[in-house]
């Protein structure tokens, strides 16, 4: 099957967007046009977006080789060419553990979402300028893997129009918690709780309340933040994410790269550091990164000597009640794993993650697209769970 | 990176298992269960008018019932049907011998998400995926044919879908329209100013031709004559040409449609507009509607008049009566991916998406491993003609392709 449609060649003709690879160190100088460009991004990546992305790449090199991609439309007047579109991408020799050279968008271990930033006023030349530099790409790379793409709303069918008769194989699609605002906080939780539910929720407040102070806190001067962090690392690395070693204070650069994004995205409104304080000592915390009119859940940390209050779900319906009094915020992606018991039960609906390898449409690329599903049976089927592919 | 969903165990909501019944019962026995049945249609998840009974009973008329079985999910009590899950069993799937079940996609249905009971849908697809896991019709194999793949319906499809072995088919975008913005401001955005002003040329000097008017059938007779001018329109055009697909050169079609069209009117469920040109009909247009959503289930034109774009020029006007309706939330086109005409003035799109799913046997999950492998091999030795998103299960392609 020919992997370049008759629309796909059609619109080639008429598109104009030159695409550039760039090495991080080079990346600094397209900040403002960077921007820029988040703003007007078809779908809202707060993850790519250049305060976030820049200390990720100085502090969190989890990857071979990472190269963004930048597509840009046919020079203005000014000479300038406007940016349309940012992928940033990370260069793999292998691909499940086997020997294929693949280009993946870049998902460091926080990074929970690998929408590209794509304009929207561009999507069709953007999305079709990639493929045909990826169906011949200077790299030799011949799979890409979308690792935790958005799989619902207006990026994902454009993105799926132009998968249309290439080898794609989905290797995981999954539903995690999404909050979208009710005509009130009310009828959210009417329609999102039971009443048993929330009685149960409430008698936990009023017991916490007998052990003393509770208060609802949002840092609001930037000398705050200082300590909030610390108070954040230290809860988190003394719950069970200490234990297992998934808490942020356990690497060093992790901590850096946590420091570095919670002053920047305050510092650009762009963060909201969230506490539920017992006695002025925070028992439940949580990081929201707000996109335009939307936000994702970062981190959440409680503490667990007082989990039969449920601070967690305590914390989240305050928050719930505060954004939905305000008028920004429209949506908050949990960005929690599917079947999360906390936001499950908070979140009205559900958005769809899904990742695909995807072929360059050459010889090898759909023959190993081909193999994989068969290559994966048998290492389910003989081999350890810690072997699997 | 983690991989959470990766053979991650399937949804088991332990609680709801001892919820529901599920029965499984062949089509003649169908018709004791239209009242429950229709209650199911009108309010459900996802109001898929195929699988309403007024239009799939009178569909089983021209297909072959042995193969067709019907699984309905009950609340414990049998006193309120929850899911509703025709199925299809097929000796072959992509030209293999490989015995599935399809869930069942008749001529003239455009998608097959299955009704599920707006509040116990949860319910009703774990009771479904049960008696699918250990169903006694031989099948190890699921083909979803053209499943809907967003909105709620598909948030929790996924759910249950996640950790089980699957193959996706193909995965397609096609034209949808959400009402809710008026129509010169949506239009505004979807088209640009210098075609808006050559579809305000077209009706011009349409209308000069002679008496231009946009009218829907209001009545029975109405309805009669509306259905004949549908059909010989249809077959006068491209649609009519050997091969083609036009209603009325297959009699079971032509008596289907208008057994529904009838059947959708007395129910108050079809808009069937026309444009004419003193009097006669240019442009054709069969809606269905169906709760918060309609169909736009097909359309005809005059090729003599193609200039003019009739067809558009109707599109306009019903688009217009849809905003009107006040309930209808979205029309789906049931077009192809990349249909010129309503890609271009309609502005969303709605998944639609065919995969195979095992039923978790070493069988299925062997063979949907394998299948890939199969068709690469496939189209190496022979390279395919037709695009992988217009091929439905077998049967839909019906006897006359």
């Amino acid at each position: 099957m020919s992997a370049t449609s008759p629309a796909v060649i059609k619109q080639a003709q008429r598109t104009a967007a030159s695409v550039r690879l760039v090495s991080c160190d080079a990346l600094r100088r397209y900040v403002p046009a960077w921007e820029n460009l988040a703003a007007s991004a078809l779908e809202p990546n707060v993850f790519y977006e250049p305060w976030m992305l820049l200390p990720a790449i100085e502090h969190i090199r989890d990857c071979e080789k990472i190269e963004v991609m930048l597509i840009s439309g046919p020079p203005g007047p000014d000479g300038e060419e406007p940016l349309w579109g940012l992928f940033p991408l990370d260069v793999q020799r292998k691909c499940l553990h086997l020997p294929m050279r693949t280009l993946a968008l870049w998902q460091h271990r926080y990074c929970y979402l690998t929408v590209p930033l794509v304009h929207k006023d561009h999507v069709g030349q953007v999305i079709d300028a990639f493929w045909r530099w990826f169906e011949n790409n200077s790299l030799g790379c011949r799979v890409l893997d979308t690792n935790y793409l958005l799989g619902e709303g207006p990026f994902h069918t454009a993105w799926a129009d132009s998968l249309i008769g290439r080898y794609v194989l989905v290797l995981n699609e999954h539903p995690r918690g999404l909050q979208m605002r009710a005509p009130s906080f009310e009828s959210y939780l009417a329609n999102q709780l039971s009443k048993k539910r929330h009685h149960t929720l409430r008698r936990g407040l009023r017991h916490l309340e007998e052990l003393g102070r509770v208060g609802y806190r949002e840092v609001g001067f930037i000398a705050h933040v200082e300590d909030w962090i610390e108070q954040f690392l230290h809860l988190e690395s003394a719950g069970w994410k200490g234990r297992d070693g998934g808490a942020i204070a356990i690497r060093k650069e992790d901590a850096a790269f946590f420091r570095d994004i919670t002053y920047a995205g305050f510092a650009h409104g762009r963060a909201r550091l969230l506490s539920l304080d017992l006695n002025g000592n925070p028992i439940a915390m949580k990081l929201v990164l707000t996109s335009e009119d939307g936000g994702h859940i970062f981190k959440i940390a409680y503490d667990e000597r007082y989990s039969k209050y449920s601070p967690g779900v305590i914390l989240e319906l305050e928050d719930l009640e505060r954004w939905h009094s305000g008028s920004k915020i429209n949506w908050i992606d949990s960005c929690a794993s599917a079947r999360h018991s906390l936001y499950d039960l908070i979140s009205n609906e559900r958005r769809v993650i899904r990742r695909t390898l995807i072929s360059n449409g050459s010889q090898r690329g759909d023959l190993f697209l081909s193999a994989l599903p068969l290559l994966r049976w048998v290492s389910h089927r003989f081999r350890t769970k810690e072997a699997q592919l | 990176m983690s991989n959470p969903a990766q053979l991650a165990s399937p949804a088991r909501t332990t609680s709801s298992s001892l919820e529901t019944t599920a029965r499984l019962v062949r089509a003649n026995e169908l018709a004791a269960y239209a009242d429950a049945w229709q209650q199911l249609g009108d309010g459900a998840l996802f109001p898929n008018v195929a699988y309403e009974p007024w239009m799939a009973l009178p569909a089983l008329e021209s297909c072959d019932t042995d193969k067709l079985y019907f699984l309905l999910v009950f609340d414990l009590e049998e006193r309120e049907l929850w899911g509703f899950f025709p199925l299809q069993l097929q000796s072959r799937c992509l030209h293999l011998p490989i015995r599935n079940l399809a869930l069942w996609q008749h001529r003239h249905c455009y998608v097959t998400a299955p009704l599920l009971h707006a509040a116990h849908a949860r319910q009703a697809l774990d009771a479904f995926w049960r008696w699918f896991e250990t169903n006694q019709l031989g099948a190890h194999v699921l083909d979803s044919n053209w499943l809907l793949a967003d909105g709620p319906f598909h948030d929790l499809w996924v759910d249950f879908a996640m950790g089980r072995v699957a193959l996706m088919l193909n995965d397609f975008p096609r034209a949808l329209y959400k009402t809710g913005r008026a129509l010169p401001a949506y239009l505004e955005q979807v088209v640009s100013r210098k075609s808006q002003n050559e579809f305000r040329r077209r009706k011009r000097r349409l209308a000069e031709l002679g008496a231009l008017e946009c009218q829907s059938a209001e009545t029975p007779e109405a309805v009669d004559a509306w259905l004949e001018n549908f059909l010989a329109l249809e077959a006068a055009g491209w649609k009519g040409e050997a091969g083609g697909r036009a209603l009325a050169a297959y009699k079971p079609d032509a008596v289907y449609f208008r057994a529904i069209t009838r059947e959708a009117f007395r129910r108050g469920r079809a808009l069937l507009s026309s444009l004419t040109l003193n009097g006669k009909p240019i442009a054709m247009r069969h809606t269905l509607l169906a709760g918060e959503g309609a169909y736009a289930l097909r359309t005809t034109y005059d090729e003599t008049y193609w200039k003019y774009s009739p067809g558009t020029l109707l599109e306009l006007e019903v688009m217009q009566r849809l905003q009107d309706y006040g309930q209808v939330k979205w029309v789906d086109s049931c077009a192809a991916p990349r249909h010129i005409l309503l890609n271009r003035i309609w502005l969303e799109r709605r998944m639609i998406r065919r995969s195979l799913f095992s039923d978790g046997s070493p069988a299925g999950d062997l063979l949907l491993s394998v299948l890939p492998l199969i068709r690469w091999a496939g189209k190496l030795i022979r390279p395919r003609q037709t695009l992988s998103y217009l091929q439905v299960s077998k049967h839909y392609q019906g006897d006359r392709l």
